[in-house]
């Protein structure tokens, strides 16, 4: 495969992720062949905020996961930066089971830290600066199981950021919470993103939330999952959604969705 | 109120049938539990056979919960050893412990624990901790916990094991942070069903062959004496131990895992 070409497949200076011809196929419990990527092409850029859009079952969560290094590609390759490393580069922010349920705040923030070999000292006070910067410094004593899904998800962006990603995978983390409290963490999202230099790649299936946030949209189709749109979203932030230019992205990413199926 | 009811009730027919030998007042069996220190036969105290069932109990359950956690988080990690004991697993689980016994005393014989080490009389409580009585015990005891930890290590959920993953966790650290903390409920669930279940062996044990001291032997021998309030008081104190293990463990449980029940 030409795919190992160096001066087409490495990353340039300021682009921290590729993928190239991204494949993967599912054999279901009855069998069946399910193709979920076909041929995916994605690059992401250094401090960029890209969305990832597309139906239910397009396989964006299987994409998320390759290059996340918990699945492995059948086919194509996955490239990073010089000296990325995986392990030290990524974090992961998942919809559901996002923190350890037997670990206080404090200590679900300090994990990465804490497998890092940082000593303990060390990693509580950063732990406890980030739960002070997602809202929740009077909780670091308290345990997952008692804050709501929204709180959840502000310790789990916390103990994403503490180990300083370059790239942060996020897979419908709001997917899951009600209307006011997705909006007051998009715009905290946005407020942390905005002080790092890390990129973010989202995934969502919410229309609206892929324009609040990125600075690109890269729109799935229906499975199998291909790339079929590519959509820069520069509109200055923060970004007002009743606004014309707003409402004009929407329209572009709705027909970009509903043209393909 | 249905236990006053029931001690009445056993206070009258004990007065109706007048069989003391047979049927003793409670006022009888009282008696013996107000004084526990009270020799009996030659064979001890009541107190002392009791703590001599402790024990054995607790030397036996903590050699179960040793070999039955390492097991059971050795095969629960790797599958590959799971095949490869499971049917092993399967024929020795419904043995009942007491099975064991011939076995036991073949190997054994009446070699008590500091005997094990060179020392023929410690004149200490171990001395009446026969080494085939652990062995009995330890069947009882390993089953439930080998197979609660080996449930708790395969019911881990596989999102935590992603999530400590993506946060740099390599495997030994999974293990320790992810796969130990996460089945630590199920562990000690198998220690509560563990120790229920020594304590259920060691009196069926102490009644057999082999045998010279112990709860369960004090009762059996006050049963062919025909001195029934102290088979009653000894049954009324295997009964409150029990109860008093159990409890202790689920306490212990609570204190340990504000967590449990509430996975998110």
């Amino acid at each position: 495969m030409s795919a190992t070409d160096p001066n087409k497949s490495s990353p340039t200076s300021d682009q921290v992720l590729i993928a190239r011809q991204v494949n993967k196929t599912f054999f279901s419990t009855s069998g069946d062949k399910v193709e979920a990527l076909r041929a995916v092409d994605l690059s992401v850029g250094r401090g960029e905020f890209v969305v990832l859009i597309g139906p239910t079952g397009c396989g964006k969560t299987t994409l998320l996961n390759i290059l996340g290094g918990l699945d492995s590609p059948d086919g194509g390759e996955i490239r990073f930066a010089p000296g990325f490393r995986r392990e030290d580069g990524l974090a992961y922010v998942f919809q559901h089971y996002t923190l350890f349920p037997w670990r206080k705040l404090l200590a679900n923030v300090a994990f990465g830290l804490q497998m890092r070999g940082v000593p303990r000292r060390r990693r509580n006070a950063r732990a406890r600066d980030l739960l002070q910067r997602v809202g929740l410094a009077d909780f670091e004593r308290a345990y997952p199981h008692e804050l709501s899904g929204g709180m959840r998800q502000r310790v789990a962006l916390a103990q994403a950021l503490a180990v300083e990603p370059s790239v942060l995978l996020m897979d419908e983390p709001f997917g899951a919470l009600d209307d006011a409290t997705r909006k007051d963490l998009q715009q905290l999202l946005i407020d942390l993103w905005q002080t790092t230099s890390m990129s973010v790649l989202f995934v969502t299936h919410n229309i609206d939330e892929a324009v609040i946030l990125a600075s690109r949209i890269c729109v799935l189709s229906g499975r199998p999952g291909r790339v079929v749109q590519d959509i820069p979203v520069s509109l200055p932030r923060p970004r007002d959604h009743l606004a014309q230019p707003f409402t004009d992205r929407l329209l572009i990413v709705r027909q970009a969705l509903y043209s393909d199926t | 109120m249905v236990p006053a009811a029931l001690l009445v009730a056993w206070f009258f027919g004990a007065r109706w049938i007048d069989q003391p030998w047979l049927y003793p007042s409670p006022v009888r069996v009282a008696d013996q539990l107000a004084h526990p220190l009270r020799d009996h036969f030659g064979l001890g105290s009541l107190a002392d056979n009791t703590l001599i069932s402790l024990v054995r109990v607790l030397i036996g359950f903590t050699l179960a919960a040793l070999l039955g956690v390492t097991l059971g988080l050795g095969l629960g990690c790797v599958s590959a050893l799971r095949g490869l004991f499971e049917p092993l697993v399967e024929i020795l689980r419904p043995l009942c412990p007491i099975a064991w016994l011939p076995f036991a005393i073949a190997v054994f014989k009446l070699q008590t624990l500091p005997q094990l080490f060179g020392v023929a009389h410690s004149r200490t409580i171990f001395d009446h901790v026969q080494l085939g009585m652990i062995f009995i015990l330890f069947w009882g005891g390993f089953f439930p916990i080998f197979t609660c930890t080996l449930d708790g290590v395969r019911g881990v959920r596989r999102n935590y094991l992603s999530l400590a993953r993506m946060l740099g966790a390599g495997p030994w650290q999974r293990f320790l942070h992810v796969f130990l903390p996460a089945s630590l409920p199920m562990i000690l669930t198998g220690f509560r069903q563990g120790l229920g279940l020594c304590w259920f062996v060691i009196i069926a044990a102490e009644m057999l062959p082999g045998s010279d001291s112990g709860i369960g032997y004090l009762l059996l021998y006050a049963a062919d004496l025909c001195a029934m309030d102290v088979v009653i008081a000894s049954m009324v104190i295997i009964g409150v131990i029990g109860a008093l293990l159990n409890f202790t463990m689920r306490a212990t449980m609570q204190a340990f895992l504000r967590w449990h029940g509430k996975e998110i």
